[in-house]
């Protein structure tokens, strides 16, 4: 018996991802986002999900594209990565997949660095490739002390 | 299975810790009370289940502790013995050590090595009626490797599940669960009481209390709180729809959900005992040390609030009860040679009063040293010597709340290490609260602290800075000023490398909140006018320069949660009635990050003595006036531009304002009797001339109208606090036999400027209202 596993896919520019299903909580549009200064790059703001503060995460920054993450319209998908509720902001959302362990490889040697630890593999689709994203690592850089440097020397003479 | 031993070990540990913590107290009350049956049965019980739950671990040095405990007691309870110090010292140390190792097992889930057989032995010999040497305990050896006890032998977790069996026989000891009710533990250690009878009576059996972690408990209140915004969203439809059967169905969600949100907001109370309970056993062992004799008495230990308070309030009261022993209670025999009893007093108290918990602590000893302070003052070059030479006690009181300002002359590992009233004050003050000091020679002192019922709420300026809103937590704010370009007052000085301005002669530091938020903003161009909120960390005033000021709101602060919550500028974020989020300033983090703090306290801007003004009395002048069934009012010159008379005639309606023509602009006139508190409000004649005081309220001229202007007078600059507070007055002050009430112009501009028949003030934007 092939082991199969759900995974939501989902795209940032020209990138398709895939996301395992039971890691996701939620699906969101239309999040008001409200940016938090100071914070980690890839960290657009916070949200509120029902009353609930939670990270909203600038995909794009975190995958360190070119490509620009589109504004307050932006796709939400609500996951648990590492047990922190967070907002992941995608471009689009496309269909559930069910896909088997056959089609699957590790990430390609000629994937670039920074984004390599996000990928933990891809799956070979008839027609394109699907890059699977460790949900665990969307949020690594608030596990870190990522904060900006103070200024506290600002006034220093 | 590895999950729920985990469980087990936790609930043992939680368990553990609440029978210490009844033994505490028993231990203190058997001392005044030997012959007591009852606290001898329930230390003997308390031991007895420490000795069993140990035993089922195989916690072995906890075992044998409470076993010779244990013993010990047994003779007492027998009546083979009596009850005496010696007992209790030794009792108590089995005690402190078998918390080390609780403590040891809840950070390492290992025993700590040691050796007790001194301690144990010595236990053993008292419970034969030897009087043994007295001994001296090795210190508990910090965590060491020791074989992990075996948890999986199923019979013991079994065991353990229900390990409360000893403790179910127990009427007398309140701590304990009942373990069918009893939910296991969540990982989370933080752990509330629902039912809160027991702590209050703890010698009667309440009914058995729910544990439920406190985890579960903020989703809970949050779930709640969507749910009062999903019913906000429903109600409109019953309207729409008009069937009787859907309006009633809504209207019992709406009802329901009312009082779900209710109930949710008291589970976070807790009793104060739950922090008082520690303080008989503290003050026993201080005492003690210091050779004197102290009793601590408790009045309303029932009185309820947020557990986030509690605890913050824990360390500030601890240190204030250790001052009243070192510092206030005497030594018994210079007691006696005053005509006091031998025994010291140490009165705790607790009650509700307008809103807030007002927490006393109260001495009858020698209260402050008021000379030293002074010698103190003059030695520090905070006042002026031959100032401080005149200075009453009251002029030298708030000396004491100076940081590192401490008056005893021997550091011991109790108190005076020059951290002292200042942390409680700043503590108290970040929670919302305040202190206040009564102090009288030979008589003792009594500290006030208030305290808000909950952290979660809490009054907040909005201001916005780069189009975003940002909430300032009301109690750091002093003043909002509008540096005007016109007048000349926005030329910056700079003082090394600080931008300062001048606010009435003194010089303030300006930061750019745009610039602290290391926003990418231009700074405003020189000659611009400025919306700055004068603000007040660790003793230092500031001035904090912003794009807008809007309004005044009741927040629910929440966390930013993991990762963010360290960035010092922010204290949390608050959600908004329209569910957006906005972020709350840190006020202490903004100062410190900008490197005010450290740049201000190495180099005074303010040079004059800035610290002695601040504290000692000083004067300003007032401007007398009266209104409407209320005499002796007052409010201080330096807000006031002009004083006018306007005849009634000339008023003129502005929408639901009355307004006169002034110069060539409007002046909205406030009439103040409807503003404060006492005062009666009545019709103007239609010939009457109206006395008119002119207050400029964001560069805007704004008429108070009032009955008569009587006179100019010079008062003390430290006002009275009005208690219960009273609306729109800030304070008095005492000018001869008369008590002159000074007139609150912030808090009248708020009320004026919300809109009209609304009784919320400060409003109320939390979740939680509809």
């Amino acid at each position: 018996m092939k082991q199969a596993t759900e995974f939501i896919t989902f795209y940032l520019g020209e990138f398709f991802f895939g996301i395992v299903a039971s890691d996701v909580l939620e699906l969101n549009r239309d999040l008001r986002i409200t940016p938090v200064p100071r914070s980690p790059k890839t960290v657009r703001g916070i949200v509120n999900l029902r009353g609930e503060i939670v990270p909203a995460i600038n995909m794009h920054a975190r995958f360190n594209l070119n490509s620009v993450c589109r504004g307050n319209d932006s796709i939400s998908i609500v996951v648990n990565s590492n047990g922190l509720i967070t907002a992941a902001l995608v471009d689009d959302v496309g269909e559930i997949v069910l896909l088997y362990e056959d089609t699957f490889e590790p990430p390609p040697k000629n994937f670039p660095e920074e984004s390599k630890e996000l990928i933990l593999g891809v799956h070979k689709l008839p027609d394109k490739l699907l890059l699977i994203v460790d949900s665990k690592k969307i949020a690594a850089d608030l596990f870190q002390s990522n904060i900006v440097p103070k200024i506290a020397d600002q006034y220093s003479a | 299975m590895e999950e729920s031993d985990e469980e087990i070990v936790l609930e043992f540990i939680l368990e553990a810790r609440e029978i210490l913590d009844a033994l505490d107290q028993d231990f203190v009350q058997l001392e005044l009370k030997p012959d007591d049956p009852k606290l001898i049965g329930n230390i003997f019980r308390g031991m007895h289940t420490l000795k069993g739950s140990s035993g089922v671990f195989a916690y072995k040095r906890l075992e044998k502790l409470a076993h010779a405990a244990e013993s010990l007691m047994s003779a007492l309870r027998e009546g083979t013995l009596q009850f005496d110090s010696n007992q209790a010292s030794s009792l108590l140390k089995a005690v402190d050590i078998i918390r080390d190792i609780v403590t040891n097992i809840d950070l390492h889930r290992l025993e700590p090595e040691g050796n007790d057989d001194a301690l144990v032995s010595n236990l053993l010999a008292l419970s034969q009626g030897l009087v043994p040497a007295p001994i001296a305990i090795a210190p508990t050896p910090s965590p060491a490797i020791a074989p992990m006890p075996s948890l999986a032998a199923p019979e013991a977790s079994a065991a353990a599940v229900a390990a409360p069996p000893a403790t179910q026989t127990l009427p007398a000891a309140p701590l304990a669960t009942d373990p069918d009710e009893s939910q296991h533990a969540d990982q989370d250690s933080t752990e509330i009481d629902v039912a809160k009878s027991r702590s209050a009576k703890p010698n009667e059996q309440a009914a058995a209390p729910v544990k439920v972690s406190l985890e579960v408990l903020d989703k809970l209140i949050n779930v709640a709180s969507e749910m009062v915004l999903a019913r906000n969203r429903l109600l409109p439809f019953a309207n729409v729809f008009r069937d009787p059967v859907f309006s009633s169905a809504v209207r019992s969600i709406d009802l329901l959900t009312r009082e779900l949100q209710e109930r949710m907001m008291t589970t976070r109370m807790e009793p104060i005992s739950q922090v008082w309970m520690k303080f008989p056993r503290l003050v026993r062992d201080i005492s003690a040390e210091l050779g004197k004799k102290v009793e601590v008495i408790q009045e309303g230990a029932d009185t309820e609030l947020d557990r986030t308070l509690l605890d913050t309030i824990r360390d500030p009261l601890i240190h204030i009860i250790r001052n009243c022993v070192d510092h206030g209670i005497e030594m018994p025999s210079s007691r006696l040679e005053n005509g006091k009893p031998e025994i010291g007093r140490i009165l705790l108290r607790a009650n509700h009063e307008n809103g807030m918990v007002v927490i006393e602590v109260a001495d009858d000893g020698a209260g402050i040293d008021y000379e030293a302070v002074r010698e103190k003052v003059i030695e520090k070059n905070l006042a002026d010597k031959e100032n401080a030479l005149l200075f009453n006690d009251s002029q030298l009181l708030p000396f004491i709340f100076l940081p590192g300002f401490s008056t005893k002359k021997v550091v011991t590992n109790l108190s005076g290490r020059g951290v002292g009233a200042d942390v409680v004050k700043t503590n108290i003050a970040n929670i919302g609260g305040s202190v206040e000091v009564e102090s009288h020679r030979g008589r003792g002192t009594n500290m006030r602290l208030k305290i808000p019922l909950t952290l979660a709420i809490m009054p907040a300026l909005f201001v916005r800075c780069q189009g975003e809103r940002y909430a300032i937590p009301q109690n750091s704010i002093v003043e909002m000023i509008h540096l005007d370009a016109k007048r000349n007052e926005t030329e910056l000085e700079d003082f090394y490398g600080v931008p300062v301005f001048r606010l009435r002669g003194q010089l303030v530091p300006l930061l750019f909140l745009s610039k602290q938020l290391t926003l990418d903003a231009p700074l405003p161009a020189p000659g611009q006018g400025l919306q700055v909120a004068i603000l007040q960390s660790y003793g230092v005033l500031f001035g904090l320069a912003v794009d807008e000021v809007l309004d005044i709101q009741e927040v629910v602060v929440k966390s930013l949660g993991q990762g963010l919550k360290d960035i010092s500028e922010f204290a949390g974020a608050t959600i908004l009635g329209d569910g957006r989020v906005s972020l709350i300033l840190h006020v202490d983090g903004i100062a410190t990050n900008s490197g005010l703090v450290a740049k201000l306290q190495s180099r005074a801007l303010n040079p004059e003595k800035q610290l002695s003004d601040s504290v000692a009395a000083k004067e300003t002048s007032i401007l007398l006036f009266n209104l409407n069934g209320l005499d002796n009012l007052a409010v201080e010159l330096s807000y006031v531009e002009r004083l006018e008379k306007i005849p009634a005639s000339k008023i003129q309606r502005n929408g639901d304002r009355d307004v006169v023509t002034y110069g060539n602009g409007i002046m909205p006139l406030i009439p103040l009797d409807q503003y404060v508190q006492g005062a009666t409000t009545r019709q103007y004649e239609e010939d009457e001339l109206l006395s008119v005081i002119v207050h400029y309220y964001n560069d805007r001229p704004i008429g108070l109208v009032v009955r008569q202007v009587q006179d100019i007078t010079n008062a003390p600059a430290s006002f009275l606090r009005s208690d219960p507070p009273q609306r729109g007055l800030r304070g008095c002050v005492i000018r001869g036999d008369q008590i002159i009430n000074i007139l609150d112009l912030q808090e009248i501009m708020v009320l004026y400027n919300l809109p009209p028949n609304s009784n919320a003030y400060p409003q109320t934007i939390d979740m939680f209202t509809s």
